[in-house]
């Protein structure tokens, strides 16, 4: 029943973002994005979401991530979403160029839902925007959305 | 020519008892009974009678004895004095008479202690025996054997004058025994009456026979026979050996009386002798192994001589003081001494200055130990010091004392400094190593983080040109439209060759685990991931068994694998393509060799270093797709295990990859994990 599909975009790259946006919106997916280019700020935000007086009415539905960026890197957010009780309900998608091994054991020993490397072209984009949604939003169920307070 | 020949008893030899007896009978009474001057005149008479009787004796002992003697001497004398004669002159009868004639005096001498007749007193009654008759030799001796036709039962002892000799006589003709002593009778086990029965020959034996019978036949020739040595065998069965003398007698007519043998068992003496030789072979035969044993023995201690003195250790062994007692030619030529300048001196000789002091103890301590080896120094005669390795041990004497000590020592100056050569030249080789291979990571990092980070502009461009077609496409025209097409095509190909890139640099770490890889195992999972292309192109994949399975990073290897047969069946241009993949022959055992074949394009040998470098094609794209990097990425990784690759072919005639890799241990036995997505 939920229709708002949530996105939150931990991604520093404008383009990148850009082709996401894209891909969203010509998928024609029901989505809500919110882009935040730097790792502490995405930390930022999603804390104040824990708070009663949350400006914003709803925690995201699903986090894509990028380990590539500045100042705090991709794991070490990864890391501190799994480590608070509530957040780590959140399922974290690893977006990101990087295919190294490291890089993929590291992420899901660190609690990582799913890791997907970045498509080369762009149509892809649209079929992997379009996996996201049926797969976490239509298809898995999800803790209710409400006032993430314990 | 004598005439003492008589047929009987001389009348002389009456005579003197006759005239004894008359002596003593009438006149000697006669003297006693009549009156003084007729019994006077009777002594004197008988007296008279008596010196006659004397008279008479001595007479007939003369012509008994002495004449023959006296006749004897002559001959002899005689036969000295004459020349040579033929042999049947009458001057050699004369000798074999003569011959005769002295043996029948032996005889007569030798006979008279048994007939009781002493030689020297003339007047003993009854002094004749009536058996001294009979025979008498040629020259008229009295032979003292009694006469032929005496009785045949009697013991001679007449003849046979100790019972322990064994004599006989013997018929000439038919050689049977007609006399025999007492001994020979008890030696051969027959009596006389059978022997009389019997011919010598009878018992000799069988292959005694013909040479006895000869020699017999000769002694009747010659006269006699000395020293025949037969073998008999007794009545009892027994074998016996005998030496024979044999004489011949000769009748009064000259004719041939009998032969005389005289024997002696030497049946002992022979088996004597026998052994003797026997014993004599045996011990010549040992003699000569000794030698042959001496001469060995001489061998083995030159070889062994050689071997102490030319070893190519340093042998050497001192007393309990520490003072060469021997040491070999190695030692000398080492360090240049002569053998007096060493042997009874002390080792301290040997040893640098500074260190000789504490020898006495040191030695004193290491004959109390029983053994020692050490590193030490010794000088040379050119003052020149060397490193020495010394390993020396203590005997021990009777007593369970050391009573000296045995040792080896090397030179090891030239081991010392290759060593030190050899560590210097490890440890640089270790410090380049570790450049390298820092520089190495170095490379791969910075080529990973490079090819990385230009993705993303790369996307960026792909993507955003992708989108100004898609919503401004119409607003361009031809021009604009084509600039953009070649925009795309570029970036698409740099994405593929950072793409490459990655795959490169990634190749180069080997960061997976080491395992052992089952490399049929992995063509397996190769076939199946190559599955649509090879049904498209209707080819083949075969594997000819056994695949070595190696050591190394299962990922990469599948890589490897994926990389080559790709390019198998991509430069493939025939209706059946196949590509093989099998085991090629390797010496060494800690490394695995494979190779990878394929009938397709072939290389020319010109490129067949070209094709292994980055980028490197020798077609273009619109021939062959592809950036040229697959090689280039088996070859990383192939260096990352340590091994090799390479290639054969000719252009049209396929190719062949040869792979060496680190082979598994034997021992590991590893359940075979499922490859994974590790391609």
């Amino acid at each position: 029943m939920q229709s708002d599909f949530h996105i939150l975009l931990i991604e520093d790259s404008r383009t990148d973002a850009k082709i996401i946006e894209r891909a969203l919106r010509e998928g024609n997916v029901e989505h809500r994005l919110t882009v935040i280019p730097d790792g502490q700020q995405a930390l930022d935000y999603l804390t104040r979401l824990n708070q009663p007086d949350a400006p914003e009415p709803d925690a995201p539905d699903l986090v894509l991530l990028d380990l590539n960026l500045p100042g705090l890197d991709g794991c070490e957010v990864l890391t501190r979403i799994k480590s608070d009780p509530i957040l780590r309900m959140i399922p974290v998608v690893i977006l990101t160029t990087s295919q190294r091994e490291e890089d993929v054991r590291e992420t899901y020993q660190a609690g990582a839902n799913t890791y997907i490397p970045k498509p080369a072209e762009y149509p892809r984009y649209r079929d992997l925007v379009r996996t996201l949604r049926q797969y976490w939003h239509e298809t898995a169920l999800r803790p209710t959305r409400k006032p993430l307070q314990s | 020519m004598t005439n003492h020949r008589a047929q009987g008893p001389h009348p002389s030899r009456w005579l003197s008892p006759f005239l004894m007896g008359l002596a003593w009978v009438v006149l000697v009474p006669i003297a006693f009974t009549l009156k003084p001057p007729l019994g006077l005149v009777a002594a004197l008479v008988s007296l008279g009678l008596l010196i006659l009787a004397l008279v008479a004796r001595s007479w007939d002992e003369r012509r008994r004895w002495v004449e023959p003697t006296h006749h004897l001497a002559l001959q002899l004398l005689a036969l000295a004095e004459e020349p040579k004669q033929p042999l049947d002159s009458p001057r050699s009868r004369e000798l074999a008479e003569l011959t005769e004639a002295l043996r029948t005096l032996k005889l007569s001498w030798q006979t008279l202690p048994t007939l009781g007749i002493p030689i020297a007193s003339p007047a003993c009654p009854g002094s004749s025996d009536p058996d001294l008759n009979g025979q008498m030799s040629r020259s008229g001796m009295l032979a003292a054997l009694p006469a032929e036709g005496v009785s045949k039962e009697t013991n001679l002892s007449g003849e046979f004058y100790t019972t322990n000799d064994m004599v006989s006589r013997l018929d000439p003709r038919t050689l049977r025994w007609l006399e025999s002593s007492p001994a020979e009778q008890d030696f051969l086990g027959w009596r006389l009456p059978d022997l009389r029965e019997k011919s010598f020959l009878e018992i000799v034996h069988p292959d005694d026979y013909k040479r006895a019978r000869d020699q017999l036949r000769e002694s009747l020739a010659k006269g006699e026979l000395h020293g025949l040595i037969l073998r008999i065998k007794t009545a009892a069965g027994k074998l016996k050996a005998i030496e024979m003398n044999v004489g011949v007698r000769y009748a009064s007519d000259l004719s041939v009386s009998h032969l005389r043998c005289h024997v002696t068992d030497v049946t002992n003496k022979l088996r004597a002798e026998r052994e003797l030789k026997l014993r004599t072979r045996e011990l010549m035969q040992v003699n000569e192994q000794l030698r042959t044993i001496n001469r060995e023995l001489e061998d083995l201690k030159d070889r062994y001589r050689d071997l102490y003195q030319n070893a190519p250790a340093m042998y050497f062994s001192l007393d309990v003081n520490g003072r060469f007692l021997d040491c070999n030619d190695t030692l000398l030529h080492t360090l240049g001494y002569r053998r007096d300048e060493l042997i009874g001196h002390s080792l301290r000789r040997l040893i640098p200055e500074p260190r000789r002091a504490a020898f006495a103890e040191r030695f004193a301590e290491y004959m109390q130990q029983g053994s020692i080896e050490i590193e030490s120094e010794w000088v040379k005669s050119s003052g020149e010091t060397i490193d020495v390795w010394v390993s020396g041990t203590t005997v021990l004497g009777r007593d369970g004392k050391p009573s000296y000590s045995r040792s080896v020592a090397q030179d090891i100056t030239a081991r010392h400094r290759l060593e030190a050569e050899l560590k210097e030249k490890n440890e640089r080789l270790a410090k380049t190593n570790e450049e390298l291979s820092r520089k190495n990571k170095e490379m791969d990092e910075f080529t990973y983080v490079v090819s990385h980070d230009l993705q993303e502009p790369l996307r960026t461009l792909i993507a955003f040109s992708d989108f100004l077609v898609q919503d401004c496409g119409d607003r361009l025209d031809a021009n604009g439209q084509e600039h953009i097409r070649y925009l795309v095509d570029a970036s698409r190909r740099m994405r593929t060759l950072i793409h490459g890139l990655l795959t490169l640099s990634r190749a180069g770490q080997v960061t997976g685990e080491l395992t052992s890889v089952n490399l049929e195992e992995v063509v397996e999972v190769v076939k199946a991931d190559l599955a649509e292309l090879v049904r498209s192109r209707r080819a083949e994949i075969r594997v000819v068994a056994p695949l070595p399975v190696l050591w190394g990073d299962r990922g990469r290897v599948g890589q490897l694998v994926v990389n080559l047969i790709s390019n198998a069946l991509k430069y493939n241009r025939s209706e059946a393509p196949w590509v093989e993949v099998g085991g090629a022959p390797e010496t060494d055992t800690s490394w695995a060799t494979f190779y990878v074949r394929d009938n397709g394009i072939g290389i020319d040998p010109r490129f067949h270093d070209k094709i292994f470098q980055l980028f490197r094609r020798l077609h273009t794209p619109e021939e062959y797709e592809g950036t040229g990097a697959g090689l280039a990425i088996c070859v990383k990784i192939v260096q990352a295990h340590g091994g090799r690759i390479w290639v054969e072919s000719q252009p049209g005639q396929g190719s062949t990859f040869f792979i060496r890799l680190p082979r598994a241990p034997a021992t590991t036995h590893e359940p075979e994990e499922q490859l994974s997505h590790a391609i």
